[in-house]
């Protein structure tokens, strides 16, 4: 096994699979946590090497960089203003870094963001919308030619995502006719009907009923499944912790945490949760102080303790009787609910997860 | 894809969203229908009014000469006093009748209004004048002589087509087609390109093409639109006044419709056409600065192509003067005047080629940082580009 060499100098084009070591970047907060497990993961996809860009006063990603590798799952999450969608922008050539650089990497070739990848990249915007006065098969149909797909491939793809979403018999219907959560689901086709290598979905779940959700959790594991790599965003963590195979978290600009869902639980030494059910007046801030908590959450009545993986607990129930009237008492596993917010401090406005 | 497979996808796209075929047919059949409507009218109404009319004529023996013949009148002998004659008028066995009082004087009575009376007093008129020659022992030929009025004959020594009616006629037909062309596309243009800000598909769109395509492809489209419009309102038109020459043939008299030679015609065509490139150039990359058209000042900006057709249709009656000329070149109004002119006067050679070169000019010019703006303007959600910004995506695109 070999350490992991900083993204800024990993190799570009290489094809086949290659053995890499994952750990984070240095410059990045969380380079102190060191190399983490190793993977045998395929060839970058995508690259964004110290990507900056300013809008007037505002610097929304702040010398971001990080590596999707080819039929990854990859998750960037944050809070909302948190560079996201700007550097997805970026991704897709809708906007120019002001700083750093971003490299697409298909079929051995290396090239910039811009409309020559859209044959290779599907996208679904944040801002959604679709003509709302065209009948489903036409609108799909546009967007495939868009895409570089001849109107007889594109009709026909159309036709398949229609029967694969169970709209086929509404192929003639206009957009406004359907649920919202249907909309959704032809927003989601028309980005992923031409079978791009790349697709990039910023908030797929949004707007979305758990049942509608869980269908387009499925589509994405599909997809994934027929070899194209997602780049998503999302606010949803157990959505996200089912289907991500890698997660960067970015606050004010900068990605603050990444690696796997287990990583990321290591790099915060989170492991089982300890959750309490006290007294109302009850104040569990002192348990923060015990070695064995990494981080105190309370909601009401409830305290959650996330537990330092590989400590001892030793006396924390005996501290915790103490300090608080227990009524009840369970465990659970760390949720990538808990590290997102351990990591962003509880405060989206908030530094990174040093100052938390 | 190639930019301009990217294009015509657009363009196929913007057709279709505004050109529905199936309403374009039935805006063809209901037009025709009504022209059917009222040339089938017409004819009836005109058989009806081709219908001579019966009318009794009383005391014909006090007229001072023969009784005329009057086109469409068939005269009756006259029932013994006038009460069987009104009875006759209530039973519509009879149209009307004529009472003679004297050589110098008579009564009509009809039922209502109608042309005949018009025609008897005429033929009578004229009857008793010739009477009167005949009496007085003056030729016919001396008469004539004395009703002739002096001949004259005018000369303009400068040199200009004869701009009579018809040349007028066809001017402002060009100014109609190219104001249905300009507003009908323009007007696509502007619900679109907003209607794609507020649905917010800007994203999707610009993730796939770039802001040129997008923006040629609409212009490309709207072009469609605009001609399909044109040709819809020459349809309508002509429909219109084809049932309506049926319907009052017999008040225009005959007519002949002015139409404008072939090279005219595609000097016309040029020109009306790479007009509505740059003006749609222009617009589109204009709205796309405009959040709302609801509440946005910008939106106003619609009605800027009307201006050269006001300037184009108040140089109508002075083609020739140096301000028509220059109209007649400046690009942004040349494909309005220079039309007008080529159906009033005879243009200098060298008009059409120099308006043409500076209408490609200038559309290259517009797409240029139309498509800048437009970029810029397009992607930018909830506030309106400042003047400066909208500069400053001009200059650096």
């Amino acid at each position: 096994m070999q350490a992991e060499e900083p993204r800024q100098r990993t190799g570009c084009s290489v094809a086949g699979t290659v053995s890499i070591e994952v750990g984070f970047l240095p410059g990045c907060h969380l380079s102190r946590i060191g190399p983490l497990e190793t993977q045998t993961l395929s060839v970058p996809i995508l690259q964004v090497r110290d990507v900056v860009k300013r809008y007037a006063t505002v610097t929304a990603v702040n010398g971001v960089s990080l590596t999707v590798r080819a039929g990854e799952r990859f998750a960037l999450l944050g809070p909302n203003g948190a560079g996201k969608s700007s550097l997805i922008r970026m991704v897709l050539g809708l906007t120019r870094p002001d700083a750093g650089g971003i490299s697409l990497h298909f079929d051995g070739a290396i090239t910039p963001p811009g409309h020559a990848n859209a044959a290779r990249i599907g996208y679904l915007p944040e801002e959604r919308g679709l003509y709302q006065d065209v009948p489903l098969l036409r609108t799909l149909t546009y967007f495939a030619t868009l895409r570089g797909m001849t109107s007889r491939a594109g009709e026909a793809a159309a036709r398949e995502w229609l029967e694969r979403l169970h709209l086929a018999d509404r192929a003639r219907e206009p957009v406004k006719a359907l649920s919202k959560g249907n909309q959704q689901k032809v927003q989601l086709a028309s980005a992923l009907l031409h079978r791009p290598a790349l697709a990039i979905l910023d908030e797929p779940f949004s707007g979305l009923d758990p049942l509608n959700q869980e269908y387009f959790l499925g589509l994405i594991r599909d997809l994934a499944a027929e070899g194209t790599t997602v780049l998503f965003s999302a606010h949803q963590m157990q959505l996200v912790e089912r289907l991500a195979d890698r997660i960067a978290i970015m606050q004010a600009g900068r990605i603050v945490l990444e690696g796997t869902p287990a990583q990321l639980a290591a790099a915060w030494h989170a492991g089982d949760v300890l959750v309490m059910q006290v007294a109302p007046g009850d104040d569990p801030a002192p348990l923060a102080r015990h070695a064995a908590v990494a981080a105190v959450h309370r909601e009401g009545e409830e305290v959650r303790l996330t537990l330092r993986r590989g400590v001892p607990v030793g006396d924390l129930l005996a501290d915790a009787a103490r300090t608080c009237t227990i009524r009840a008492v369970r465990t659970e596993r760390a949720s990538l609910h808990d590290i997102y917010v351990q990591t962003l401090g509880g405060n989206p406005a908030a530094a990174g997860p040093e100052a938390a | 894809m190639t930019h301009w497979q990217q294009v015509f996808s657009v363009a196929r796209w913007e057709f279709l969203r505004f050109v529905k075929l199936r309403q374009q047919l039935i805006s063809l059949a209901v037009m025709l229908g009504a022209g059917l409507v009222l040339g089938v009218a017409g004819y009836f109404i005109a058989k009806a009014r081709a219908k001579p009319v019966k009318v009794a004529l009383v005391a014909p023996e006090r007229f001072d000469g023969a009784v005329p013949a009057v086109e469409g009148v068939t005269w009756q002998p006259a029932a013994p006093d006038e009460d069987a004659l009104k009875r006759q008028l209530a039973a519509k066995t009879l149209d009307g009748y004529v009472v003679v009082a004297s050589p110098d004087s008579a009564r009509i009575v009809l039922r209502e209004k109608a042309k005949w009376p018009t025609r008897v007093r005429d033929a009578f008129t004229a009857a008793r004048r010739e009477a009167a020659i005949r009496q007085s022992g003056i030729t016919a030929g001396q008469f004539a002589a004395l009703q002739a009025t002096m001949a004259f004959e005018t000369t303009y020594t400068k040199q200009k087509r004869d701009t009579d009616g018809a040349d007028e006629a066809v001017a402002i037909g060009i100014l109609v087609l190219v104001f249905a062309g300009v507003m009908g596309g323009a007007g696509y243009l502007f619900t679109g390109i907003t209607g794609e800000k507020q649905l917010r598909v800007t994203d999707a769109i610009l993730s796939a093409i770039s802001p040129m395509a997008w923006l040629d492809g609409k212009i490309l489209g709207q072009l469609g639109v605009a001609i399909v419009g044109i040709f819809n309102t020459v349809m309508s038109l002509g429909v219109l006044a084809a049932g309506a020459y049926v319907l009052f043939r017999d008040k225009f008299g005959p007519i002949s419709i002015p139409m404008p030679g072939p090279a005219v015609v595609v000097q016309v065509l040029v020109l009306v056409l790479l007009g509505l490139v740059l003006w749609y150039a222009l617009l589109g990359a204009f709205t796309s600065t405009i959040d709302d058209p609801n509440d946005s000042m910008r939106s106003t900006v619609l009605l800027l192509p009307m201006l050269p057709m006001y300037l184009a249709y108040l140089i109508k009656a002075k083609s020739d003067t140096p301000l028509a000329v220059g109209l007649s070149t400046f690009p942004l109004t040349s494909y309005a005047a220079l039309p007008v002119r080529l159906a009033t006067t005879t243009p200098a050679w060298w008009e059409f080629p120099v308006a043409v070169a500076l209408l490609l000019g200038a559309i290259w010019l517009a797409r240029l940082l139309g498509g800048r703006l437009f970029a810029a303007g397009v992607q930018m959600y909830g506030k309106e580009p400042s003047f400066r910004e909208m500069l400053a995506a001009l200059r650096t695109g």
